[in-house]
């Protein structure tokens, strides 16, 4: 099964780099695909080389690359309940020194409707008290210049920016 | 997933996967728990061929910690920018003792006890 597909008919062997965007204007790509971490962990890669061959620089590549693994990860975790299933449908805007993303599932809605507190967790603590967990959306709120959450027509919406110019 | 390796100053455990996300969390602390058990000492993690941890890497690495004996210690070693970014974000980087190269931190302990 192909890790991902666009609204153009995928051939045996297609990547996210042969496959044509939609006509939308050569700076956005639309990404579906299926809420597994192995499929997730694919597209992370191809998304890199993507935003790479686009001019980003490391630094900015980087901190995508962060943001973009919190958020995919979340929503196969909590949306679709780790259960490997269920897609996502991940849009690019690519513009000069700015990333626009927006994501979407079909999956649980967030808790009590809206993004989860920034809280960075405590880590001046005893060895065995160090948390475990709790870092992803400390991080996405780190990273990301704007961030907005809704939930619309079933879907859990989550839309952000990651300009080139924050300094991480 | 991890190679070990014996040295003077102590343990050295390579991870041979090039990311620690979500898809091998729970595998990498596992064999952390099999490589670091009844190792006395001083525990060196090199991470020179990993580009890439996300949280859930991130988490599986404190655990690993959190298995240890008391006596025991975790250093970590040769963290790529991507992953010391992620060290530096979340300040893990104070928790753990950090070099820039597996080769410094043999060298730190060389002549240790």
């Amino acid at each position: 099964m192909t890790a991902m597909q666009t609204h153009h008919e995928p051939n045996e062997g297609d990547t996210l780099l042969d496959i044509e965007p939609k006509p939308r204007g050569r700076h956005n790509v639309l990404i579906e695909l299926q809420a597994s971490n192995e499929t997730v962990r694919e597209t992370l890669i191809e998304i890199r080389t993507k935003l790479a061959h686009h001019g980003y620089s490391e630094d900015f590549l980087q901190d995508c690359g962060i943001v973009l693994a919190e958020l995919l990860n979340n929503i196969v975790e909590h949306a679709y309940q780790d259960t490997g299933e269920g897609v996502i449908e991940l849009t690019l805007d690519m513009h000069p020194g700015a990333l626009n993303v927006v994501v979407r599932d079909q999956g649980v809605p967030m808790p009590h409707g809206r993004l989860p507190e920034k809280k960075q967790a405590d880590i001046d603590v005893e060895r065995l008290d160090l948390p475990e967990g709790g870092f992803g959306w400390f991080m996405i709120y780190e990273l990301v210049d704007r961030l907005s959450y809704s939930f619309e027509d079933g879907c859990n919406v989550v839309s952000l920016v990651i300009s080139a110019s924050q300094d991480a | 997933m991890l190679e070990s390796t014996e040295k003077s100053a102590g343990l050295v455990v390579t991870v041979m996967e090039p990311r620690i996300d979500a898809s091998v969390a729970i595998q990498f602390k596992d064999k952390m728990r099999e490589a670091t058990n009844g190792v006395s000492g001083r525990i060196f993690l090199d991470l020179h061929g990993v580009e890439f941890v996300d949280s859930s890497g991130l988490g599986a690495i404190v655990a690993a910690l959190k298995q240890l004996e008391a006596d025991q210690k975790l250093e970590l070693a040769a963290l790529s920018p991507t992953v010391a970014k992620v060290f530096r974000l979340t300040r893990m980087d104070k928790v753990f003792p950090i070099h820039d190269s597996l080769e410094s931190a043999l060298d730190r302990y060389a002549n240790a006890s």
